[in-house]
């Protein structure tokens, strides 16, 4: 029986919330994002138990609150396909997970791959940016593409490390 | 100026002109969209209050007083109620254990028995308790009232972390490291008590009161200083990580739970079992005594009607179907058959055979009660009349016995006496005249009914004589008829009643038979022939 903490990180408005409602089988009220900037979800897979901490996106003039991240066995670094700055934090939000959690593993969520883009995105340079990520994803929070594979894959790697 | 003028007649000419129509589409909206017009206007409202707060706090207070008030009046009331109600039942209870060791620890704790009721009725209504990983949030244990449980205990402990970290960080800007201690809301309040890897989450309904903490802070010690290690360990996998004495370490600060009114209603089981077990008891102590009593008789009538043993005093005791023999006997003899004789009887498990052998030859008083026994026995069986006279250690004796036999019979058992040295023999034997007339018919030498009742009763004389003494059957005739006749009847009569005492009566003594010709009795043969005609018995001289 396994039960730990995750941490959804990304800019504002990347769907990190819509992915999580999508996914979980319990939270409190998203009204606690805005108010303490977090919102904690449960998901149970199997024997494991993932408590999933959603915590308010990064803007340009709120930093990402680095005392959220402590003592997560795994991170879930959502971006926007349609918007190209998301994409580009990737890097920096890589940077600040592994500064709190340096052995964690990541996952990479582009979200809202149902909508066109403008522009294309080399996966293989975002798995690239770090050897903590284990897959990058293509998600959609409206018509679920992905998203169970993305948390499914992440509670894997997470449980495998810990048997170890 | 002038068109200024003119401006402001036209606006006011507006104004009035579309005001009636204004209004009435205000009311006709109102009344059509009446949901939506509240939806626009609640928020405003809580702006509005703390608009007002800030400016007219008093006038704000005195609005909402009449309901507040009430409300606050209520609700103290309330719990001074139930708080009184549980101290007057307490009180109420009186004089039991209860109250007496509150008024030991009252002294011993040196505060008035008031306040310890107090304080007894100041409990903390823990509805869960939650051990919390400091890093990774995650409930290592928890426990929590089955009647008002918490939902989902994980994500609650990952918030409250959540808390913890958001204040922390930002309220403590100074960093000197202090903690959230407490999160109250409503009537309901979340007490975070700190370690080093982990934290304690209480969960109250109401005041977390002093002793309560004191004991959920010993047993967080308990569980850092035993499990401490494990806890720091702690990296997610729950299985690895033993929680069991965890719980329950917790579980029991759970059980300290708020009065217990029905505990006090309910009437202790030992109350019914008691005075059952106590009447049970008296009813079988009454049975086993009233039992041991009819066998402690039977005992000791077995003990005084065996011949042997009745002139000895011989006590017995019994207790638990054991009997013990008490006393003294002369003999093993005696000793043994005592036992024997007891253990006849039905119901006694063991003899504890204490008679003591003496030599009781020297006690006077002893051997005159044998001596007593004896002759009293005598006496009974012979119908004689023997006395004695016992002048230790000589024995005399006086009276009559109907036969040698019988007397030497007592002589010998007197002098089976142990300690009866001398015997003094003044017994006469006096022998009973057994003379009896068997009269005949005439001619006849056959037994009549008649006269066959007299032999019958004849016969236990003859048998309680000595059979060394000899019966003589002297037979008779009348005068009439021819003498050779005559002596063959008489002679035959003889031989008849010989007969029937040798062969039907089977009398010990011999028989001496014979015809006679002389008359019995100097009877006139012609005279009385009828009486003539008879045969004699009678002690041959």
């Amino acid at each position: 029986m396994f039960a730990y903490k995750i941490v959804m990180v990304g800019d504002f408005a990347t769907g990190k919330t819509s992915l999580i409602r999508r996914f979980i089988d319990n939270s409190f009220s998203e009204e606690y994002l805005s108010s303490i900037g977090v919102s904690i979800s449960k998901k149970i897979l199997g024997d494991s138990t993932m408590i999933i901490w959603d915590i308010e996106g990064r803007t340009e003039f709120k930093p990402i609150f680095k005392q959220y991240l402590s003592g997560a066995k795994g991170f879930i670094i959502v971006a926007d396909l349609t918007r190209k700055g998301t994409i580009e934090s990737i890097k920096d939000h890589i940077n600040t997970a592994l500064s709190v959690v340096s052995d964690a593993p990541i996952c990479i969520a582009l979200n809202k791959s149902d909508v066109k883009s403008d522009f294309s995105v080399d996966i293989e340079e975002i798995k690239g940016l770090s050897t903590n990520i284990i897959s990058v994803f293509k998600t959609s929070a409206l018509n679920g593409d992905a998203v169970e594979d993305l948390f499914k894959q992440l509670n894997a790697k997470i449980v495998k490390d810990l048997k170890c | 100026m002038a068109k200024d003028d003119k401006t402001l007649k036209e606006d006011e000419a507006l104004l009035e002109a579309i005001s009636p129509i204004v209004n009435e589409l205000i009311d006709r909206n109102y009344i059509n969209s009446k949901d939506k017009i509240v939806a626009q206007i609640a928020p405003l409202i809580g702006s509005a209050i703390r608009v007002q707060i800030k400016s007219h706090k008093d006038e704000v207070v005195d609005a909402l007083y009449p309901v507040m008030g009430n409300m606050i009046s209520r609700y103290v009331t309330k719990t001074f109620q139930e708080m009184l109600e549980s101290i007057n039942k307490q009180i109420q209870e009186g004089l039991s254990l209860k109250v007496i060791k509150r008024k030991i620890q009252a002294k011993i704790q040196g505060v008035s028995e008031t306040e310890l009721l107090l304080s007894q009725n100041a409990n903390t209504n823990i509805r869960a308790l939650l051990l919390i990983h400091k890093e990774s949030s995650i409930v290592l244990a928890h426990a929590q009232n089955p009647e008002s449980p918490i939902n989902e205990p994980e994500m609650l402990a990952a918030m409250m972390s959540a808390i913890k970290s958001f204040i922390n960080d930002w309220i403590d800007k100074n960093k000197k490291h202090k903690e959230v201690a407490e999160i109250e809301f409503g009537g309901n309040k979340i007490t975070i008590e700190d370690a080093g890897y982990s934290y304690f989450a209480i969960i109250t309904d109401g005041p977390l009161y002093t002793h309560s903490h004191k004991k959920i802070c010993k047993v967080l010690e308990s569980i850092v200083l035993h499990h401490g290690d494990s806890i720091r360990e702690f990296n997610g996998d729950l299985s690895s990580f033993s929680n069991m004495q965890i719980y329950k370490k917790i579980s029991n600060l759970l059980k300290n739970k708020p009065c217990q009114k029905e505990t006090s209603k309910k009437i202790h089981p030992l109350l019914f079992l008691l005075p059952t077990i106590l009447l049970f008891f008296l009813v079988w102590s009454w049975y086993e005594t009233n039992q041991d009593a009819k066998l402690l008789s039977e005992v000791k009538q077995k003990l005084y009607t065996t011949p042997q043993l009745t002139s000895y005093r011989i006590d017995a005791l019994l207790d638990a179907k054991t009997i013990e023999l008490k006393g003294e006997v002369p003999s093993k003899f005696h000793k043994n058959l005592a036992e024997s004789k007891v253990n006849e009887i039905l119901g006694i498990n063991k003899v504890l055979n204490k008679l003591m052998i003496v030599d009781i030859t020297d006690d006077p008083m002893q051997i005159s009660s044998n001596i007593a026994y004896l002759i009293q026995g005598f006496n009974l069986s012979f119908t004689s009349n023997i006395s004695y006279v016992f002048n230790y250690p000589r024995l005399t004796i006086k009276g009559e016995v109907s036969s040698k036999a019988n007397k030497e019979k007592l002589l010998v058992n007197l002098q089976n006496i142990d300690g009866v040295s001398e015997i003094k023999d003044e017994i006469k034997v006096v022998i009973k005249d057994i003379d009896t007339h068997i009269y005949f018919n005439k001619g006849s030498s056959i037994i009549k009914e008649s006269e066959i009742d007299k032999l019958i009763s004849l016969i236990p004389l003859l048998k309680s004589q000595d059979s060394t003494l000899h019966i003589s059957i002297d037979g008779y005739s009348d005068s009439s008829g021819s003498d050779s006749i005559n002596k063959k009847l008489a002679q035959s009569r003889a031989k008849e009643v010989e007969k029937f005492l040798k062969y039907r009566a089977l009398v010990a003594q011999p028989l001496i038979a014979q015809g006679r010709n002389e008359h019995p009795n100097e009877l006139d043969f012609d005279k009385d022939s009828q009486e003539a005609r008879c045969a004699v018995i009678s002690w041959k001289k």
